[in-house]
């Protein structure tokens, strides 16, 4: 496929058609229209496959840039607001009702409320709240993924290819099937696996196929995003 | 009202986090992006929350321009999109040849900002061209052209190294 910035057709479709096509802005006649030009033009039919693809693998790698080491010490200073929010809760700086305030959400619709009517309560201010309410959320929510990650880590260390374990987290937040499907061995000896996984959270599941390698004992990295998205079952 | 409140966010803040992620290149920045956003909308009159999503995504992206404009930030983004690559590909295995995650990265954040929003609304998030229309305050043919633009280039780049990427996505691995 040849493309520059400035063409505006792919095989005999103009390219503006195929991205409506890909991102489902035209209307059934339409749609059934590139479809039938697409059945005879390998070229075009690529680059709507390859576009597709892209933006899967795009989504895919933001969510993993996430997690790199800048968003760990993220976490960590996250983590340690959060503790400071904490001590601040048992020295009781901050008055709440047990447990709303572990639920972010709650807490975060509570604030909007309170807004609403005109209320301000306690002693810190707006911003402050919102701050460590969401800290408390975006704590939660990492620290469920890294249990996932974890238990990613020793399923692709110790389970056979083809067999399936479904895994829970404690507080029940995240939920994560996995399987691997097949070892690869690279050139210079590095074991790899092929695996699929589906991640259970808040009732949104999302699927991956994908390959890790080995780094060290129960140490996977994820290399290749082959396939992801809704979850699909295995 | 409460509880659609905690639906709504629920589903968006991720969302929000891997738009201002893709937009600045950088986790922290992102994080000041999205807590900034709540916090203006928290602060608003109340006039906001009924269109609480397209508005929080302009905020953001808002934001973004904003910090670009007042502190240079793009070089030390540039510098941090070069680390990422970097550290990507370390070309010790066949694999790590391969097209990664963190290639992927490197060609978002070589797209042209005014292309990447579009892109990433569409794109990434789903988002209808009228819907990124409203969010990015820009004519419909604008965002059809800058996305176009976009997918040209980014599937440009990519397929520079595609025939080893096919290799693999098709199962060729054994």
């Amino acid at each position: 496929m040849s493309l520059h910035e400035n063409d505006e057709r792919v095989g005999k479709l103009e390219v503006r058609l195929l991205c409506a096509y890909i991102d489902r802005e035209l209307d059934e006649q339409s749609r059934q229209e590139v479809d039938e030009v697409l059945r005879l033009d390998p070229e075009a039919l690529r680059y709507v496959i390859q576009a597709k693809k892209l933006n899967a693998l795009t989504r895919m790698a933001l969510d993993a840039g996430l997690n790199l080491p800048e968003g760990r010490n993220a976490q960590k200073a996250l983590d340690d607001k959060l503790k400071h929010y904490q001590e601040e809760l048992s020295a009781g700086k901050v008055r709440t009702l047990n447990g709303i305030i572990n639920h972010p959400y709650f807490a975060l619709a509570a604030s909007i409320i309170l807004l609403v009517i005109g209320f301000q309560a306690g002693t810190l201010s707006l911003d402050y709240k919102i701050e460590k309410k969401m800290l408390v959320m975006e704590t939660e929510k990492r620290v469920a993924l890294a249990a996932v990650e974890s238990e990613r880590n020793r399923v692709l260390e110790y389970l056979p290819s083809g067999q399936t374990t479904i895994w829970k987290s404690d507080n029940g937040y995240i939920q994560a099937e996995l399987m691997p499907i097949r070892t690869l061995r690279t050139e210079n000896n590095q074991y790899c696996r092929e695996y699929k996984e589906v991640v259970v959270q808040n009732e949104k599941s999302e699927s991956r196929h994908a390959v890790s390698c080995r780094q060290g004992k129960e140490v996977w990295r994820t290399k290749l995003i082959l396939l992801s998205g809704d979850s699909q079952p295995m | 009202m409460q509880e659609e409140y905690v639906k709504k966010f629920n589903l968006l803040l991720p969302k929000l986090r891997r738009f201002a992620y893709g937009l600045s290149g950088s986790v922290m920045v992102a994080e000041d992006l999205v807590q900034e956003a709540f916090t203006r909308l928290l602060s608003a009159d109340g006039g906001q929350e009924r269109y609480a999503e397209q508005w929080l995504f302009r905020i953001v992206r808002n934001l973004y321009i904003d910090l670009i404009r007042k502190e240079d930030i793009r070089d030390r983004y540039h510098e941090r999109a070069k680390e990422f690559s970097g550290g990507g590909n370390d070309g010790t295995t066949q694999i790590e040849t391969l097209i990664t995650l963190a290639h992927v990265r490197d060609l978002i954040k070589r797209l042209p900002d005014e292309q990447r929003e579009v892109l990433l609304l569409v794109g990434v998030e789903g988002y209808s061209y009228r819907e990124a229309s409203e969010i990015l305050e820009l004519p419909i043919g604008t965002v059809t052209s800058r996305l176009a633009r976009a997918r040209n280039r980014l599937l440009s780049s990519y397929s520079e190294c595609g025939s080893e990427n096919e290799a693999l996505a098709d199962g060729g691995v054994k």
